[in-house]
């Protein structure tokens, strides 16, 4: 590994928020909104290298030090959790992880529920702390389908406006946890560059505490 | 179908080592064992299965999900050893009890652990560890420290980095929150995690106290040098029991030092151990070099407690996997290649033959009899084996070069 210090960015609309809190730090992001086919960034006149990943490779990559920090939603890591440091919250890409159906499941009170997720994981925890019994069904996308089909009782999914769910007729049943974009840091990387990777993450957190401002 | 494919390959997790590899662990290992005995550490080895209970029982390695089980025909469950000090300390406290003290012991050995995650993780790897009974001073966790250190060293791995951290420091400071005990884990984890957005909000979830609270989210960040670390925990109110402790991690840090070895050493007061063993000082080592932790060890007084026998005890583990790994990414660990002697048209011939194959051997050199008839075949050969040389033993014992042209 070089110099430079490398961040991961989950593509998409984490990424984007990240890049912007960079821009707002004062770095030279040209070569992100240029890439060029390229696929590891410079940021030229900063000890930084910007890569970009989905969201569970971001965590991967972090945990085998290839990437020394990332950014990537709160559902990622608790979904396959990894041995890494979370560092901070940035606060941005804040949703819900939550429970949702049709208004008629609340009452049901069915000994063994049926649940449709894109998160196996989180929803089997969820419920198992409940004591309540249920079937997963994986999903890939369009998880609101699967209880107006019959495919399922209730879905555990990320919600953001819950315009989808109400446009289909779900309600929130419960909500789980709240999910939002965090920093993530290898547990070897911040030991052996303590001083640099403490500037990185104070001055992301700084611009995230900030908000929209700037 | 299925069947057929599992015939081919491997479960998860483990793998086939082949020549070089097997080489470079063989290497490794004698040196790191060399090493374990000239400071009088003595080798010893425990049986790969062990009674399920043996690991379970706490303040053991509690988490019985990672652990391999088989059921015993009478029953009982066995395990896979998935952690080394354990049954070291079981062997000391139920045979080696009026051994002379204080007793070093070493190993080498395969532990075995389901992960839970069915990340790329290793089920099967080696560790080389050494434990060290019956010093219950700071002499004790500097004398491990050096061994460690020295044994890594000396082997050829650079930019190590050792970090000490201290469990009474952390059970001081979790004493005094008075936290029940599922608020206790998650808090654990949160520190783990270095999530100090997390702790300060379980923080004031629990009513914590305003300076306990200031001190524990500082912890994430209590890393670094020794004298960095040390001079700025004193601007928090710390009790006796945390002073005590901190002054342990200073003394040892100083001996240490003392003996040459201090310039890799560093402090983080926030870290957590997996272990539930841990009672004192406890420490982790890796390079930059390599994203994951090579040497892990620590003070665990009370464990022989559990097998009947009032003792204290130190030790570490290193990861032989990783650290082969590091070497290599460092590219600094070769296999002495041996001069490699192919004997050509052998006749046994009583006596003279064996004692020039005996003489050529001398100093170590491979030297095998050529099996094959066809020069092609015997070229092709000697080209991927790297055979330096190709001999012709006459009846008298004469030993002629030749070559196949």
């Amino acid at each position: 590994m070089n110099g430079k210090t490398r961040l991961a960015l989950t593509k998409g609309r984490l990424e984007k928020d990240t890049v912007n809190l960079l821009e707002k730090a004062g770095l030279n992001i040209s070569m992100i909104k240029n890439p060029e086919r390229k696929l590891i960034l410079d940021i030229p006149g900063y000890p930084l290298e910007i890569i970009l990943l989905k969201g569970s490779d971001v965590a991967t990559y972090v945990e085998h030090g290839v990437a020394d920090l990332g950014v990537v939603g709160k559902d990622v890591l608790l979904e396959k959790p990894k041995p890494v440091y979370e560092v901070a919250d940035l606060g941005f890409g804040a949703c819900r992880m939550a429970v949702a159906g049709p208004p008629s499941a609340v009452e049901d009170g069915k000994k063994l529920l049926r649940v449709a997720s894109k998160y196996p994981r989180i929803a089997r925890e969820h419920f198992e702390e409940k004591g309540q019994s249920v079937e997963i069904i994986e999903q890939q996308g369009s998880v609101e389908l699967a209880p107006l089909m019959g495919l399922s009782d209730v879905i555990v999914d990320i919600v953001e406006t819950g315009n989808t769910l109400k446009a289909n007729g779900l309600i929130i049943l419960e909500e789980i946890v709240k999910i939002s974009a965090r920093l993530i840091v290898n547990k070897v990387s911040y030991k052996t560059r303590r001083v640099e990777m403490n500037a990185l993450i104070d001055m992301l957190e700084k611009q995230a505490a900030q908000g929209g401002k700037g | 179908m299925k069947m057929e494919k599992r015939k081919m390959f491997l479960p998860q997790g483990v793998q086939d080592l082949l020549i070089d590899d097997c080489l470079l662990r063989r290497k490794i290992e004698d040196r790191l064992m060399e090493t374990f005995n000239q400071w009088g550490y003595m080798e010893i080895s425990s049986p790969t299965l062990e009674y399920y209970d043996l690991f379970t029982k706490p303040p053991m390695l509690a988490d019985g999900d990672t652990m391999f089980k088989m059921i015993d025909s009478n029953g009982k469950i066995l395990v896979m050893r998935p952690d080394c000090t354990i049954p070291m300390a079981r062997i000391v406290a139920t045979k080696m009890k009026n051994f002379v003290y204080p007793l070093k012991l070493c190993y080498v050995e395969n532990v075995y652990r389901i992960d839970r995650e069915q990340s790329d993780q290793k089920r099967e790897f080696r560790q080389a560890g050494v434990e060290l009974f019956g010093v219950s001073s700071v002499k004790g966790d500097a004398e491990i420290l050096v061994t460690a250190i020295e044994s890594l060293e000396s082997i050829g791995l650079e930019n190590l980095t050792v970090e000490l951290g201290h469990m009474k420091f952390l059970g001081a400071l979790f004493q005094s929150m008075n936290l029940e005990e599922e608020a206790e884990k998650k808090m654990l984890h949160l520190l783990e995690e270095k999530n100090i957005t997390g702790i300060q909000e379980m923080a004031i979830l629990h009513g914590i106290k305003e300076e306990t609270a200031r001190l524990l989210a500082r912890l994430p960040r209590l890393f670094g040098t020794p004298q960095e670390v040390l001079s700025e925990v004193k601007a928090y109110r710390l009790t006796e029991e945390m002073e005590e402790a901190l002054h342990e991690l200073h003394k040892t840090i100083e001996m240490v030092e003392e003996y040459g070895l201090g310039g890799c050493l560093g402090i983080d007061l926030g870290m957590v151990s997996q272990l539930e063993y841990y009672t004192g000082i406890t420490f982790k080592g890796f390079t930059k070099d390599l994203g994951a932790v090579i040497l892990s060890g620590g003070r665990y007084d009370k464990l022989l407690g559990k097998f009947g026998m009032d003792c204290t005890a130190t030790g570490f583990a290193i990861v032989v996997n990783k650290l082969t790994k590091a070497l290599k990414i460092q590219e600094n660990i070769h296999v002495p290649k041996r001069k490699h002697i192919l004997i050509l048209d052998s006749q046994y011939n009583i006596g003279t033959v064996k004692e020039a194959v005996d003489q050529l051997r001398e100093g170590g050199n491979i030297v095998e009899f050529c099996m094959l008839e066809d020069p092609e075949e015997i070229r092709e050969y000697m080209k991927r084996r790297q055979v330096n040389e190709l001999v012709r033993i006459h009846e008298d014992g004469r030993v002629e070069k030749v070559s196949l042209d």
